[in-house]
């Protein structure tokens, strides 16, 4: 397996989330040509990774993930001009395209009656567990959990996909959605029970 | 995290819920390592593009309102043309030339020169076509619109060399099809017809089909895309193995804008 190939979910420690944490790859660095607009390369460089993770979260390959997250950035690029920083964060603004072309890419896969992919048939379910035996438990574990998230209604995987996936904390979530904190925060916590319901079944 | 924080303690529930929360922070994506990089590449294309292109639709938009306050305070009186002129003379650009309007499709290749000092005449749409002509065809004088241009030309070109009949060379059928197209405002092709054939039924059918995988940039009046009648030639000749592609894309004005 080639290196570009290896995985794009995989079981590790905790990180810190949030866009302004998430450290910028060495290909992206200062050294870039000035070929895309100042401001949008410095979004791109902050929070591509941020939308990637919340598509990856919500659709079942890779190769969606990456197709969607190009779109969302092609749409943001030409739509540039109507960008209003007072309405919303350029990660806020970012997500709520990611959000509409993932329901687009849903809706399309409805159409054509394949929307329940099963991760299990995800090649790139790794981890990096310290030994075989421990990684291979626990990418069971992850398959579990996100098969049994994918069973979940929409808006309940919206909102793991934007907590889980996406890093957001609760404030930013409720600007995307266009709610208020403790909307978010109740939605969650019946999201994650609904959840927890879900994977039990699966495990009976 | 904040998230513990949202689930009340000292239940079993709760503890379910904050080990599944624990869980599911534990995954971590990661992108392929190549994604990145291919994808700022693609935007730098988009973004030269877009650059290339010119003015936005909006800026047409904007130019269009001005114009058309113009026309309403200085009446119906003046041609389109003078009222062009006297309203960039009044934004101090002076010379036309220099008006934000988009560029002519670029002539690649033309089998067939006019004479000099012969004026082509554009030819009238066909009569079962017309209504929508004098509603929807865009008047290239007008200062706020735009023409149809070929989305991709090389893309045309493989379509018309996978359209030609084989062994063309070999029986010296070769010429230049002569098509009037509808290009709708998604940029579609609709309608096409053999407007000028090229004397060879199998060129004009391969003509015919060529065109209807075509994508353009739709014309534009006031900053919206409309459909509009584009005469369309293509030309078919063997010369080392290629096709030249003749592109004129030409716009019918409509009755109403005459």
């Amino acid at each position: 397996m080639r290196n570009d190939d290896i995985h794009t979910l995989r079981v590790a420690g905790r990180r810190e989330r949030g866009g302004s944490a998430i450290p910028a790859r060495p290909e992206q660095g200062a050294g870039q040509p000035a070929d895309l607009p100042p401001e949008f390369d410095v979004w791109f460089r902050d929070h591509r990774e941020t939308v990637y993770r919340y598509v990856r979260f919500r659709v079942a390959t890779r190769e969606s993930a990456e197709d969607i997250t190009s779109d969302v950035f092609l749409k943001a690029l030409r739509a540039l001009h109507r960008y209003d920083p007072r309405r919303a964060s350029p990660r806020t603004w970012l997500i709520r395209i990611a959000r509409n072309a993932v329901t687009d890419h849903l809706r399309a896969l409805r159409r054509r009656g394949a929307l329940h992919v099963s991760l299990d048939r995800v090649p790139d379910l790794v981890s990096q567990a310290p030994s075989q035996e421990e990684r291979i438990l626990r990418e069971e574990q992850v398959r579990r959990l996100l098969n049994a998230a994918a069973t979940l209604r929409e808006t309940d995987q919206e909102v793991l996909s934007l907590r889980y996936g996406a890093g957001m904390r609760n404030a930013e979530i409720a600007a995307t959605l266009k709610t208020s904190c403790n909307v978010v925060a109740v939605r969650i916590h019946r999201a994650l029970g609904r959840l927890r319901e879900a994977v039990k079944a699966t495990e009976r | 995290m904040s998230g513990n924080r949202d689930f009340r303690r000292g239940t079993p529930e709760s503890s379910e819920l904050r080990a599944l929360d624990r869980e599911l922070h534990e995954i971590e994506i990661e992108e392929r390592c190549s994604f990145g990089p291919e994808l700022r590449s693609d935007l730098a294309n988009e973004y030269q593009r877009l650059r290339n292109a010119g003015p936005s639709r909006s800026s047409y938009r904007r130019i269009g309102i001005a114009a058309g306050v113009v026309v309403a305070l200085t009446g119906s009186a003046l041609t389109v043309s003078q009222m062009r002129d006297g309203f960039l003379a009044g934004l101090g650009l002076g010379n036309v030339g220099e008006a934000p309007s988009p560029p002519p499709p670029e002539r690649v290749f033309s089998s067939e020169t006019p004479a000099a000092g012969v004026q082509r005449e554009t030819p009238a749409p066909p009569t079962e076509f017309a209504d929508r002509v004098d509603t929807l065809a865009v008047d290239p004088t007008s200062l706020s619109a735009a023409l149809p241009v070929l989305r991709n030309r090389s893309e045309a070109r493989r379509i018309v060399a996978e359209a030609i009949p084989p062994r063309l060379d070999e029986r010296e059928a070769w010429g230049k099809v002569e098509l009037l197209i509808w290009v709708n405002p998604e940029g579609i092709v609709e309608l096409p017809q053999i407007d000028g054939s090229s004397g060879f039924a199998e060129l004009d059918r391969a003509a015919l089909k060529a065109v209807r995988s075509f994508e353009f940039e739709p014309a534009t009046r006031l900053g919206v895309a409309v459909g509009t009648w584009v005469r369309f030639a293509i030309g078919f000749q063997p010369e080392s193995a290629r096709v030249l592609l003749d592109v004129e894309a030409q716009t019918m004005p409509g009755s109403r804008n005459n």
